[in-house]
């Protein structure tokens, strides 16, 4: 029963991870600091407007997660290697977070804006049901008989769910929604974002994507762990 | 041990120059449209953090349930009589 001592148990254990850990935190503050000190307050919607900062990069590195999930899927399916699952499984839970704090500032910004917390407009509609998409991929984990059953349900889910990434995405542009339109990125018009607006804006996908890394690799080591306990059990009965 | 001095280095840099470069812009004041909306900014940064505390404090108690479980096997390993599986 060596393997018993041999499991590591630790969120981003090791100076690494506390190394990194360190940086995302300080990113994270002088993104606050940047947000309320820093970019100028836009002339029509005022104050409010500043959850943009937090709300879409929310929502992208929610989309780069569940792009991750399909990348993860695919492989576990190819290779039939657990570690792809981890790294799936690991993924879309952190993407459903992300995601559901992109919803949930959505709703909070609109409020003021649109005088609703909710419009069944395409944006928003597909984002819905994007989030439903992955609460699904989690369910039929829980659900599923084996293991390994629970593995290849959700890596089809994983796989077919990520068609609805570029749907949501191109929402405001193939439709006509009360969503803003892209405002950042190569599809969006020149000059839509002021310089100062775009540096913040640019600031925080790439915390919340450092943020992302860390998370997902943090789950996916424990997973590894929980995996290796459930083994030790199995094989200690 | 070079890429962690660097990787420190590179974080101490970040944090020291970003903020300079905030607080060099003066604030901007004034009548602002939508001020009244201080409420629901508020809210929204809360869910935020709040999101994310959840979900680390659920990270946590996983690992806090893995190494009780794992220190329930360690003991049943030794309480096992040497040299033979339970029947």
């Amino acid at each position: 029963m060596a393997g018993v001592t041999g499991v590591r148990v630790g969120i981003g254990s090791g100076l690494g991870g506390n190394l990194f850990l360190a940086v995302v935190s300080g990113m994270f503050l002088t993104n606050l600091a940047l947000v309320f000190l820093y970019v100028p307050t836009e002339r029509v919607m005022g104050i409010v407007q500043r959850i943009f900062y937090f709300h879409v990069p929310l929502a992208l590195v929610g989309f780069l997660s569940f792009f991750i999930v399909f990348i993860a899927s695919v492989l576990y399916l190819v290779k039939r290697s657990e570690k792809w699952d981890r790294r799936a499984q690991a993924a879309a839970e952190v993407g459903i977070v992300f995601l559901t704090g992109a919803i949930i500032t959505g709703a909070i910004w609109a409020k003021p804006v649109w005088g609703t917390w909710w419009t069944w407009d395409p944006k928003l509609t597909t984002t819905f049901i994007l989030w439903v998409i992955y609460i699904g991929y989690l369910m039929i984990r829980n659900l599923a008989p084996t293991r390994s059953q629970a593995a290849r349900y959700s890596a089809v889910i994983g796989i077919i769910g990520a068609v609805d990434i570029p749907i949501v995405y191109m929402a405001s542009e193939w439709w006509r929604t009360l969503h803003p339109n892209l405002v950042a990125g190569p599809l969006s018009e020149t000059g839509s974002l002021e310089s100062s607006m775009r540096f913040v804006f640019y600031f925080s996908i790439v915390t919340f994507t450092l943020l992302l890394f860390y998370l997902i690799k943090a789950r996916t080591a424990q997973r590894r762990a929980e995996e290796a306990v459930e083994e030790l059990r199995w094989a200690f009965e | 041990m070079r890429i962690r001095i660097a990787l420190f280095l590179a974080a101490i840099l970040l944090l020291a120059l970003v903020p300079q470069l905030a607080l060099a812009k003066p604030i901007a004041h004034g009548d602002a449209p939508g001020e009244s909306n201080l409420g629901f900014l508020f809210a929204g940064f809360t869910v935020v953090w709040v999101a994310f505390f959840a979900y680390v404090f659920y990270m946590s108690r996983r690992e806090r349930e893995l190494r009780r479980e794992i220190e329930e096997l360690r003991r049943q390993v030794a309480e096992r009589p040497p040299g033979g599986s339970p029947s």
